[in-house]
């Protein structure tokens, strides 16, 4: 039975559907390893044992019944930024230590529906604001590859328990590469889909027009089927796709012959770190093999993405922010000393030091005198970062390159220094900015630590993202290695 | 450019985030770099771009205003920690 961790969803399904294990025997695998391995990475900020037990024995009964969908009774985890109903939902803050939302986000109330069974609430930097899960009030999570490095973020809960193997998928937010970046870090496989195609309501919001849900997983083919269950149009959401869903494991094994992938050579400069430039190399030349045609391409705006994003995020941030007043949920402080301190101090004591800094850069971006010189010049920058991308779908299918610039760095490695961290983000900021869908998939080692690929693709194409994903997968084995790091007590 | 103290206290008051004064220099300091760093975007010419608030072209799909959900009033209030009856109550506002 211990042997089950390392199977993929399909393989745990079939295990179900043919009786090897019941949907309880399985959940109950993966939370005796939660117990004993997530005191090492820190991975889950809430476990929901009997709520998992309660949904797995309903799985069960409806496998009986001969009415299992493509996810009943696999286990997973939801990043604590969606709001689940009865179970608390602290989005990594302090702010809402002992909020328990009264209803389920879209993606939960679908995981539902599709028999799954959620396991806990995974660890994130608080509000999704950060890329090493250090801002989260509850300690950072830990990469299983080596512990004293970070696990990237903000979902970096999600990616240290999907490759601990402490669960076989979960979900994920990404507003500037919270999925992709930890995903790399970590030695995993994640998704942003194209902006809209996942229902944003009952997911905190951070910067909401750049704001996506998506699955992260060990392998592609575990991500369509997760895909299929979370997508499609939500009329609770006014941003949400008319689109509607689709089964994204239907075109998984098509051939990707003839297909053109573009090399944007702003991110293979000289700067690029030299090992991680070799195992590009490598990854591209696998998939020339797989008979893709490369072709350098060019987003000329992509120096000035970094700056961009974090002046139209935090002015989001700002304004998003503002709900917590300490009044209807959330810290409150004590003996408010009239209105004013009430708001003040329940929001100073609830909120770290990277979201205030947020909220107060964001405010001096939308603020009257200086409007036009950050916020409206960030969306004039925005519309020159979506045009760099038409043009270049005009010549190619797809675009490869680095997920992130580095391996995952060592904690406290930023701490002080605000922007270096920010700069981490410039290979995935961009797509957000224009709304696309990215892939983050393994792609090689470099000093003992897993080296992330991105593949971005035109608007709803995660259909060809994904079959492009799976056929790299299906030629190389980087997703199924495995940390060699003693985990656990 | 940079963000002086003042600066500071002033964003701090309109985003009501109450700031020890001991603080104020060093959140001084960061948000200048921060800003310096952003300032790199006023190294190209976007006089004759528009602005992109929105990724998607598609406009907002607007559902008929019809009530879905019974009242959930007392669901919600369950999280508020100071209420008087049906009402979230905050120190005095008016003398």
């Amino acid at each position: 039975m211990h042997d089950v961790i390392f199977n993929t969803v399909s393989a745990l399904k079939e295990g179900l559907l043919s009786k090897k294990y019941s949907s309880v025997e399985l959940t109950t695998e993966y939370l005796d390893r939660i117990t004993t391995i997530d005191t090492s990475t820190n991975s889950f900020i809430t476990v929901c044992e009997e709520e998992a037990l309660r949904q797995a024995a309903r799985a069960d009964e409806l496998i009986k019944q001969g009415k299992a969908g493509i996810l009943t009774g696999i286990p997973y985890a939801n990043k604590d930024i969606f709001c689940t109903k009865n179970i608390r939902t602290t989005c990594g803050s302090k702010m809402l230590d002992s909020f328990i939302a009264p209803y389920n986000a879209t993606v939960v109330e679908k995981c539902i529906d599709a028999g799954m069974v959620m396991l806990g609430k995974t660890n994130m930097d608080e509000f999704a604001m950060g890329s090493s899960n250090e801002t989260s009030f509850y300690g950072r999570a830990k990469n299983p590859w080596d512990l004293t490095r970070v696990s990237g973020g903000s979902s970096g809960g999600s990616a240290t328990a999907v490759a601990a193997r402490l669960v076989p998928l979960a979900t994920g937010s990404d507003t500037g590469g919270s999925i992709r970046q930890p995903s790399a870090f970590c030695g995993i496989s994640g998704l942003k889909p194209t902006y809209g195609r996942v229902s944003r309501y009952g997911m905190i919001a951070f910067g909401s027009s750049l704001d996506q849900g998506g699955p992260m997983a060990n392998c592609v083919e575990d991500l369509a089927l997760l895909l299929s269950v979370i997508a499609g149009h939500d009329r609770k959401d006014s941003t949400s796709n008319k689109r509607g869903t689709e089964d994204f494991c239907r075109h998984l094994s098509k051939s990707i012959k003839n297909k053109v992938i573009g090399i944007p050579k702003e991110y293979f400069s000289n700067d690029l770190n030299p090992e991680i430039q070799l195992i590009m190399d490598e990854a591209i030349k696998q998939i020339e093999k797989l008979g893709a045609e490369i072709k350098d391409v060019s987003l000329p705006s992509t120096s000035l993405v970094v700056p961009t994003y974090y002046v139209l995020a935090s002015a989001e941030c700002s304004s998003n922010m503002s709900r917590y007043d300490g009044v209807r949920f959330g810290h409150r402080c004590k003996d408010p000393n009239g209105i004013d301190d009430l708001y003040e101090r329940s929001r100073a004591e609830g909120f770290g030091d990277e979201v205030k800094r947020r909220i107060l850069m964001g405010t001096y971006a939308l603020s009257s005198g200086y409007y036009d010189a950050y916020y409206e010049k960030a969306q004039k920058i925005r519309r020159l970062v979506k045009n760099d991308y038409t043009s270049a779908f005009k010549e190619v299918d797809f675009l490869i390159g680095p997920t992130c610039p580095s391996i995952a760095f060592h904690a406290e490695t930023f701490t002080h220094d605000p922007v270096q961290m920010y700069l981490s983000d410039v290979y995935t900021v961009s797509a957000n900015l224009a709304g696309l869908p990215s892939l983050s998939l393994p792609a090689g080692f470099s000093q003992g630590m897993p080296v992330g690929m991105q593949i971005t693709g035109n608007y709803f194409m995660e259909s060809e993202l994904l079959s492009l994903g799976h056929a790299y997968q299906t030629s190389t084995d980087w997703h199924n290695r495995y940390t060699t790091q003693e985990l656990g007590r | 450019m940079s963000i002086s103290p003042k600066n500071v206290e002033e964003m701090a008051r309109l985003a009501r985030i109450s700031i020890d004064s001991e603080d104020i220099p060093s959140y001084s300091e960061q948000l200048s770099k921060i800003l310096s760093f952003m300032n790199q975007m006023q190294s190209i010419d976007t006089e004759t771009i528009e602005p992109l608030a929105h990724p998607i072209d598609d406009v907002n799909p607007i559902r008929a205003d019809i009530v879905t959900e019974k009242d959930t009033r007392q669901n919600a209030h369950k999280y508020a920690s100071h209420l008087l009856d049906d009402f979230y109550t905050v120190p005095q506002v008016i003398d």
